[in-house]
C-alpha cells in the first residue's frame, strides 16, 4: 500500500530541502503542517503511522509545492493515495458543513436517481438536444440552494454560461441527470464512490453524442481531463473550460461587447492554473471587455494562492487567515471586483467576508468571470 | 398491490428532549416497532447534513419533533429546525427525492397517543410513496 504510493510518487527522491514547506500556503499559517515532514516520515517508516496523522487532511492540493520540488515528487498524488489508504482504515479529515456534501455525492451514486435540477433554465436561455456542445453544469444548483445565505448566486454562473454560448451561436445540450464529477470524493480518498459516479457520467456523456463538453467549474474539467482517463482510458471527447471557448471565439471573429467601466483583478483557481496550465485564456477574456481596467495581484499566475479550502474538508481558522490575506491582497490592487473562474473560490471568499470581525481593508466584491462577461454581451446573438 | 403491503418503510425520528417525544425514560437511540428514534437535546441540533445522512444510509422517511412555535426551551432551537428542514427539502427536491419524505412536527405530542397517530399517518404516507429511490437497484 504505502510502499506502492512511495514508488508511484517517487517520494524516496525527497532531498529534505524544505522548498515545499517554505512555500506551502497552509504552513504559512499552520506551523504544525509540513509537507516535507510528512514525506520524510512516510519514507523513513512506511509502517502506516502517517495514515493516522490528521495533518494529512490539511493539504489544499493546490500543487504549489509540486511545481517547485527539485526532485519532482508528485506530492498531490501522494496526498490522494495516502488519503485513500487512510480512509480505508477509518481515518478521515474534518468534513465542513457537517459532511453534507459527502452525503450529497454519495446519494448521487444511486443509479435510479431522477434529479430535478433544471429549474434554473429560463425561457430566454436556448438549449438543444441535437448539439455538438454539451454544457456540464456540475454542482451549481446544489451550491445555489445550500449557500443562499452567502448570496453568491452560484446558479447565475450556469445561466451566464448558457447566455454566452447562445451569444456565440451555440445552443448547448444539458443533461438532466448528470452526477457530480466525483472530484471531492476522489480527493478525500473515496475511490469507490468516485468510480461509480465517473462510470455514470461517462455513460451519459457517451450516449449524448456530443463532441465538446464545456464546464464552468475547473474541478470538473480537471477530473474529466486528468482523472477519468487514468481510470477509464481516453474518452474521445474534447473538454473545454468556458474561458477557453470564449477566447477561441473571440480570436476567430470580431464581436461587439458592451463597455464595463470597472477595475478588476483575477484569482487563478489552482485546478485551472497549476493543474491544467490555463493562465492566459481567462485573462484574454477579461481584457476583451472594452474599458475594463485589469490589474494583477502580487501573487498571480503560477504563484497564485489557493482560496483556502478544498473538497469541503478541514476548513479551519488557518483557512480563514489565508483567505483574509488573499482578499486584502486583491483589494490592495485598487480593484473593485475580484473575478474568479471557479464557483468554489467565490463561495470560500464570500464566506470569509461574512465573519463578524472581518477587516474593512479586505472587503471586495467577488464575481465569477462568466457572470461579468455575460453582462458585457449585447442582447442579440451574432450567429 | 401485494408488493406494496410487504414494504416496511425505514423511518427515523429525530426528537427533541423537551417536547416530550424524546422523553427521559427512553434510550438515546430507541427502536420502536415501526421506526427508530434518535434523541436530541433540542430540535435545534438537527441540521441538513444529519437529515441527508439518514437518506443516504437508506431511510425512507425522516421526522423531526420539536416544541411548538414560540415555546422552545432555548428560545430559538425550533426556528433553526424549521430553517434546516426547509433547506433539506429544497435539496431533496433537487435530488429528485420527494420532499414529503421529510416532516417537521412541532408540538407537545406525548399525550393521549398523539405521537402514535402522527407516526402511523406518516408511515402510511411513506408506504404510498414507496421505498427511497436510493435503495432501488
Amino acid at each position: 500500500m504505502i510502499s506502492e504510493t512511495i514508488k508511484k510518487t517517487k517520494a524516496y527522491f525527497c532531498l529534505d530541502c524544505g522548498k515545499c514547506t517554505a512555500l506551502c500556503p497552509v504552513t504559512r499559517y499552520n506551523k504544525s503542517y509540513s509537507p516535507r515532514k510528512l514525506v520524510i516520515k512516510t519514507v523513513n517508516s512506511p509502517d502506516g503511522n502517517t495514515l493516522k496523522d490528521e495533518r494529512l487532511w490539511s493539504c489544499l492540493t493546490c500543487m504549489m509545492c509540486q511545481e517547485r520540488c527539485p526532485s519532482g515528487i508528485d506530492y498531490n498524488e501522494f496526498t490522494k493515495l495516502m488519503r485513500r489508504d487512510a480512509k480505508n482504515l477509518g481515518f478521515f479529515g474534518e468534513p465542513t458543513h457537517g459532511g453534507i456534501f459527502e452525503s450529497l455525492w454519495k446519494i448521487m451514486t444511486a443509479p435510479k436517481l431522477n434529479q430535478n435540477r433544471l429549474d434554473w433554465l429560463t425561457p430566454d436561455l436556448k438549449i438543444s438536444d441535437n448539439s455538438e456542445y454539451l454544457y456540464f453544469v456540475g454542482c451549481l444548483p446544489y451550491f445555489d440552494q445550500f449557500f443562499s445565505d452567502l448570496k453568491t448566486d452560484s446558479i447565475k454562473i450556469a445561466q451566464s454560461v448558457v447566455k454566452i454560448l447562445n451569444f456565440f451561436g451555440v445552443e448547448p445540450k444539458i443533461l438532466k441527470n448528470e452526477r457530480c464529477c466525483g472530484h471531492d470524493l476522489l480527493w478525500t480518498g473515496d475511490f469507490e464512490n468516485f468510480k461509480t459516479l465517473a462510470e455514470q457520467n461517462i455513460k451519459l456523456l457517451k450516449d449524448s453524442n456530443v463532441k465538446y463538453v464545456i464546464t464552468s467549474c475547473p474541478e470538473c474539467l480537471t477530473t474529466f481531463k486528468l482523472d477519468y482517463p487514468e481510470v477509464f482510458g481516453n474518452l474521445d471527447l474534447k473538454f473545454l473550460h468556458i474561458t477557453e471557448f470564449i477566447s477561441e471565439k473571440l480570436s476567430s471573429n470580431k464581436y461587439e461587447l458592451k463597455r464595463v467601466n470597472k477595475k478588476v483583478t483575477y484569482q487563478d483557481p489552482c485546478r485551472l492554473g497549476r493543474y491544467l496550465g490555463i493562465y492566459q485564456k481567462p485573462r484574454e477574456v477579461i481584457t476583451s471587455i472594452p474599458e475594463i481596467e485589469f490589474t494583477e495581484m502580487e501573487r498571480s499566475g503560477r504563484n497564485s494562492v489557493c482560496c483556502g479550502t478544498s473538497c469541503w474538508t478541514n476548513c479551519d481558522r488557518y483557512s480563514k487567515l489565508l483567505q483574509i490575506d488573499r482578499l486584502k491582497e486583491a483589494k490592495s490592487t485598487g480593484a473593485e471586483l475580484l473575478l474568479t473562474a471557479c464557483p468554489k473560490c467565490q463561495i470560500h471568499f464570500s464566506c470569509a467576508q461574512k465573519d463578524e470581525n472581518y477587516p474593512e481593508e479586505g472587503k471586495i466584491e467577488i464575481v465569477d468571470l462568466t457572470t461579468l462577461f455575460a453582462e458585457a454581451i449585447l442582447k442579440q446573438s451574432v450567429a | 398491490m401485494n408488493q406494496k403491503k410487504e414494504f416496511e418503510p425505514k423511518v427515523i425520528a429525530f426528537a427533541c428532549h423537551w417536547c416530550g417525544v424524546g422523553r427521559n425514560e427512553i434510550n438515546p437511540v430507541e427502536d420502536f416497532s415501526n421506526f427508530k428514534l434518535v434523541k436530541l437535546l433540542c430540535s435545534g441540533r438537527i441540521n441538513t447534513a444529519l437529515i441527508l445522512k439518514a437518506f443516504e444510509k437508506g431511510a425512507d422517511g425522516v421526522v423531526v419533533f420539536g416544541c411548538p412555535e414560540g415555546k422552545c426551551h432555548y428560545n430559538f432551537g425550533n426556528k433553526n429546525a424549521i430553517k434546516e428542514c426547509e433547506l433539506s427539502k429544497s435539496l431533496l427536491d433537487l435530488l429528485g427525492i420527494n420532499a414529503k419524505r421529510l416532516k417537521v412536527e412541532l408540538g407537545f405530542l406525548n399525550e393521549n397517543g398523539k405521537l402514535d397517530e402522527v407516526m402511523d399517518e406518516f408511515i402510511e404516507d411513506i408506504k404510498t410513496l414507496g421505498p427511497n429511490p436510493l435503495r432501488v437497484a
